[in-house]
This record gives structure tokens, C-alpha cells and sequence, in this order.
């Protein structure tokens, strides 16, 4: 009786720790995010961006904003990824962002940003300073 | 530049001074085998016709001339002698080479064993001790309300514990098949006959203490209630294809920003085409559905345990009908490259030699995969990128080989690199951010063994190349 009743308090145990998120663990964000479907909008919105394919990646272990866009021949693609990746800043504390572009023909890797240049949190403070910024690139 | 890289095995490797030690051996063999053969054509001098005569002649100048050419061939410090000298030397090498291969065999032997070991008797206790602390809590609702009121913050501390500690995690993964057979041994002790029908369940292949058989046991009980089954008819589709660029300048970032960005579309395989006559670089994404059952997207976690075990799974295939579906010459240079379960993928495919009939693989690159016990021919160039902190790439229980062809860079990530959403962990470490990073240092490390695979493999990255989507879906019915 007493094994079983050991049994069942271990199962309540587990049932009750899986049910619950694991949130108060975490830091919480300074700042109140802008929702990825208002940052989406303004991304469309962008002059020079032909089209977008973004979306927000938190499948494990990966944490960031991800996908391709296709901008205009005649437009300045540094300058449009720059803007692009301020935008999304205002987004999720702490996300990664990695957008790949095309332009024409040919690829274009954003260069803008410091380090290896990948967008990891780290080079994203570097270049746009601590979140969630106002959705501009720094004026260099 | 690329300080914090540490890297193993390559043109810099052990086994490459052991094979650079066997090739001098071989070298002295051949000089001794030559002087010898001096030192025999020197010595028959002596009975030469020409010189008979000659003594003749001028019996007291041939002698001290025969004494001289004598001495030379097999005398002390002779042909002779320094021939023999340097064959003894040439077989101390063969044989140092071929002790300190042993040796180093024998303490991986040992130290699995003794991880293996060290798992079990942990595995033995850990049902007693949850079972402890269980009766603890339901005896003080108190202590149980305490821990389970802060269980956030626990896991969280647990994290950052195993983030912090790199070597835990490394020792837990080491003894994870011993300790998952002995909890669940323990387990069935409850029930009577219950550890032999556990070894029933896992079709003979439990208790173990190999690797393969112990996750080929979890597989089979896994199996017989319908989980883990690698089954499905999948198609293979082109989805899309954009223009890239395939900079030589950054080789392994660009093939882990890639990685990076397929990683976000469903069951997508990518290839990437440059340069005339062109190459090849076949992208598979990592884990994608942690379901126990198979779906839609066969990137699953039944694929990672049916490639652990070492069996050949489907996404296999589909990766291999994509590269048909490319129209891959079979002849054309391929690199394949995969994050996590993609590597498993990449070094499995390339291990095949059924596949490597179809496709000239020459190159695998992977980033936080455990593929240590997946062996491929030595002519195929592998580089692997591994986290400290990445808990995944250490599954596999042993560290991947020091071989020539074989080159395996390492990386301490910091603490920033570690955070995602809030909370530092394990987890991040095994980003495929963190690892294009480690990519982007590996490109700007001036390592000999990397300078040497950048060479080996700089076409595959001609500047300007096309990337194509392939879409792996369930057939219609």
C-alpha cells in the first residue's frame, strides 16, 4: 500500500513537472517585443526588398530570425540589410538573426556586421546597440 | 586568429606523425637495403680478375688497396655495418608506431570500459535514489512543495551547471548506455523474471556493453510498441533555387550559414552548384521532428537512432534521390555537409559503398555531430566542428579518430554565445549560429592541417553558385 502510494505521488510528481513551462528560470527581457507579424509587415514595407521569406526559428536548439529575401536590382543591398536587421531587433530578446539575400543573378552576404558576421546576439549589439533599438541602422 | 581553436587529428595529427614515422622507416629500409648491396658489390672487389692480376704485378699496393675496400664494406663503420645499423633503426620505428597504435587502442579500450562500468553502477543506484527522494518529499509536503515551487529555478541552475562544466556532461554521455540499461535492469528486478524479459524485449541485445547493441536494444523495445520505427514512403521534389555565393575566402561559414537557414524549411535537402566543370555541396538539415513516431519529415529522431545503431536509414536514400534528382555527374566532386543529425547523415552516406558507386564523394563536413564511431574510407577528407559545451557531438562515447584524413576542431563557446532566450545551457551551444561562427574562425585559422583542407577542398567555392531546395514528402496514396 505504502509502495503504491509512493508510486502514485512520483507520477503526480513528473505529470506536474512536465506540465509546467520552465519560464521563471530564464531572465526576463527589458523591453516589451514587437510582435514578428508587425516586424514582418515593416520588413514589407521596406523600399529596395523585392520580396521576404522570414520567419522566427525556435526549434531546437536554434533561436533566431531566419530566411531569404530578393531585393531590387537598382537598390543598395547593405543599406536595405541594414535596415532589415534593425527592424527585426525590436523583435525577441536575445535572437539570432541570419538572412540570406539575392539581388539579380548573383548572392548577397550582408557585411555590415562585426566578427564572423553570422548575426549571432553578440555582433547584433555591436552593430545596433542593446535591444530592442528604434528600427534604424546606425548612421555610418 | 583562431586562438581558441584546438584541433585534432588532420595533416597535423598523431596517426599522420605515426604514418610520417612509418614512411621514414620505409625510407632508412630502402638506404639499408641499398648500402648493403654497395657494401656486397665493394667486398667482391676482392675476387675481381682485373685486381688477381694486379696483385700480381704489385702484390704490396693491391693488398693495403683490398685491406682499405675490406674494411669499407665490412669492417666496423662500414657498408655493411651502417646498413644493418640503419635496418635496425627503420624496424625501431615499425615498431614504435605499431606500440604506441596498440597502446593508444588498448587505454580507449579501457577508459570505455570504465565509463561503461561507472554507468552502471550509476544506473543501479538512480531508481533507488529517485525512489529516496520521492519518500523525502511525500513524508514532508514541505521539502515537496519547496522543490517543486523553485523547479524552474533548479532546472535553470542545472543548466548553467552543465554549461559551466563541460567535463559532466562529457562524463555523463559517457556512461549514458550503461546507466539507461542498469535503471531499467534495476526497474525490472520489481517484477518477477522481469531482467530477462527486459533482455527478451531488446531482442537479445541487452545487457551490453557495447555501444551499438545497447542503442539497438532501446531501439527494438522502442519497435514493439510501435515507436522509433524507421518506415514511410517519401518522395523527393525540387522545391527552389536561388543564386548564391560560395566564397573561398569563407568556406565554413558559408556552409554553416546555410545550414543555418535550411535548418528552418521542413524536410528540405539543399545542393549547392559552382564552378566549371562543377562541384558539388549537399546540405542536410539537422533534427527537425522529436516525435517518437514517424510523420511527415523522416529528419526525425528515429533516423538519428537507426544511424546510431549503424543500420542504413531512409532519409538516406532520399538524400541520395535528391542528388539524382540534381543530375549530379558521377563523376563530379561532392561534399557532403550536415548540422547534428545531418552529419550522422553526411559520414553515413559517405561509410556506404554502395552510395559512393553513384557519387565521388571526396569531402565531409560536420558540425555538432556525433559520428565518431562512423568510418569512411581515407580518401575522403572529413572535418568535423564540435562545441566544449555541446552536448550532442558527445552521444557517440568516444572522441573522434586522429586520422589524416580526418580533421576535428573544437571551440570553448562564451557565455554570451551559450544564451538563448534568457537562459544559459547546453543547449545554445549547439546552435548552428555558434557553429558558423566557429566556421568563420576556422577560415581566418592559420593551422597547418586547416590551411591544408582549405586547399583540398577550395572547389567547392568559386565565388558564385546556384543553391537548389529538394522537398522530401509523404507519397500519395
Amino acid at each position: 500500500m505504502h509502495a503504491r502510494r509512493l508510486v502514485l505521488f512520483t507520477i503526480i510528481l513528473i505529470v506536474l513537472a512536465g506540465c509546467s513551462g520552465s519560464e521563471s528560470g530564464k531572465e526576463k527581457p527589458s523591453y516589451t517585443p514587437v510582435p514578428d507579424q508587425d516586424l514582418f509587415a515593416q520588413i514589407d514595407q521596406l523600399p529596395g526588398l523585392v520580396s521576404s521569406d522570414i520567419t522566427f526559428n525556435d526549434s531546437f536548439p536554434e533561436y533566431g530570425y531566419v530566411g531569404r529575401v530578393v531585393i531590387d536590382p537598382q537598390a543598395d543591398a547593405q543599406k536595405t540589410l541594414d535596415t532589415l536587421y534593425a527592424i527585426l531587433r525590436q523583435g525577441r530578446p536575445d535572437a539570432g538573426i541570419g538572412i540570406s539575400g539575392s539581388q539579380g543573378d548573383g548572392g548577397v552576404e550582408f557585411e555590415l556586421l562585426p566578427g564572423s558576421g553570422v548575426g549571432t546576439p553578440d555582433q547584433l549589439e555591436e552593430r545596433y546597440g542593446p535591444q530592442p533599438g528604434d528600427g534604424a541602422p546606425p548612421a555610418d | 586568429m583562431g586562438e581558441d581553436l584546438q584541433v585534432n587529428g588532420g595533416a597535423g595529427g598523431v596517426e599522420a606523425n605515426y604514418e610520417d614515422m612509418l614512411s621514414y622507416a620505409v625510407v632508412l629500409d630502402e638506404a639499408g637495403d641499398s648500402l648493403r648491396d654497395k657494401s656486397m658489390k665493394l667486398g667482391g672487389l676482392v675476387f675481381d680478375g682485373d685486381i688477381a692480376q694486379a696483385t700480381v704485378l704489385c702484390p704490396g699496393e693491391v693488398a693495403g688497396v683490398l685491406g682499405a675496400i675490406e674494411e669499407a664494406a665490412t669492417g666496423g663503420g662500414g657498408a655493411l655495418w651502417v646498413s644493418t645499423e640503419v635496418e635496425v633503426v627503420s624496424d625501431f620505428l615499425r615498431l614504435s608506431v605499431s606500440t604506441l597504435r596498440t597502446t593508444d587502442e588498448m587505454l580507449a579500450q579501457a577508459e570505455e570500459l570504465a565509463w561503461t562500468a561507472a554507468g552502471w553502477g550509476a544506473g543501479a543506484l538512480l531508481p533507488v535514489a529517485a525512489m529516496g527522494l520521492v519518500g523525502l518529499a511525500a513524508t514532508n509536503p514541505a521539502l515537496a512543495m519547496l522543490l517543486y515551487d523553485n523547479k524552474d529555478e533548479l532546472l535553470s541552475e542545472l543548466q548553467e551547471t552543465l554549461y559551466d562544466n563541460p567535463w559532466m556532461l562529457e562524463a555523463l554521455s559517457r556512461m549514458a548506455p550503461g546507466m539507461v540499461q542498469s535503471s531499467l535492469f534495476s526497474l525490472a528486478t520489481i517484477l518477477p523474471g522481469g531482467p530477462l524479459l527486459l533482455a527478451a524485449l531488446s531482442g537479445g541485445n541487452w545487457p551490453s556493453g557495447d555501444y551499438q547493441s545497447s542503442v539497438a536494444g532501446l531501439l527494438t523495445i522502442a519497435n514493439r510498441f510501435g515507436h522509433l520505427e524507421d518506415i514511410g514512403d517519401f518522395e523527393v521534389d525540387k522545391a527552389g533555387s536561388q543564386p548564391t555565393t560560395v566564397d573561398p575566402d569563407h568556406m565554413v561559414r558559408t556552409i554553416f550559414k546555410q545550414q543555418y537557414e535550411l535548418g528552418t524549411q521542413e524536410g528540405q535537402v539543399q545542393i549547392i552548384e559552382s564552378g566549371d566543370p562543377p562541384s558539388y555541396i549537399v546540405q542536410i538539415p539537422g533534427t527537425q521532428d522529436w516525435a517518437t513516431t514517424r510523420g511527415d519529415n523522416p529528419v526525425d529522431l528515429t533516423s538519428n537512432l537507426q544511424m546510431m545503431t549503424g543500420r542504413s536509414a531512409i532519409i538516406q536514400q532520399l538524400v541520395a534521390d535528391a542528388m539524382k534528382e540534381a543530375h549530379i555527374p558521377p563523376d563530379a566532386p561532392v561534399m557532403l555537409t550536415g548540422h547534428s543529425q545531418g552529419g550522422i547523415t553526411a559520414m553515413s552516406m559517405a561509410a556506404d559503398p554502395d552510395f559512393r558507386r553513384q557519387f565521388n564523394v571526396t569531402s565531409v563536413v560536420t558540425g555538432g555531430s556525433p559520428i565518431g564511431r562512423i568510418d569512411v574510407p581515407d580518401d575522403i577528407s572529413v572535418l568535423s566542428l564540435e562545441h566544449t559545451q555541446d552536448a550532442v557531438p558527445m552521444l557517440d562515447g568516444v572522441d573522434n579518430p586522429d586520422r589524416p584524413n580526418w580533421t576535428t576542431v573544437r571551440r570553448e563557446l562564451s557565455d554570451s554565445e551559450g544564451t538563448s532566450d534568457g537562459q544559459r545551457g547546453p543547449g545554445a551551444a549547439h546552435s548552428t549560429q555558434n557553429y558558423a561562427t566557429t566556421g568563420d574562425q576556422i577560415d581566418r585559422s592559420d593551422d597547418a592541417g586547416l590551411d591544408q583542407w582549405r586547399r583540398d577542398n577550395e572547389h567547392f567555392f568559386s565565388g558564385n553558385g546556384t543553391k537548389t531546395q529538394y522537398q522530401i514528402s509523404p507519397k500519395d496514396t
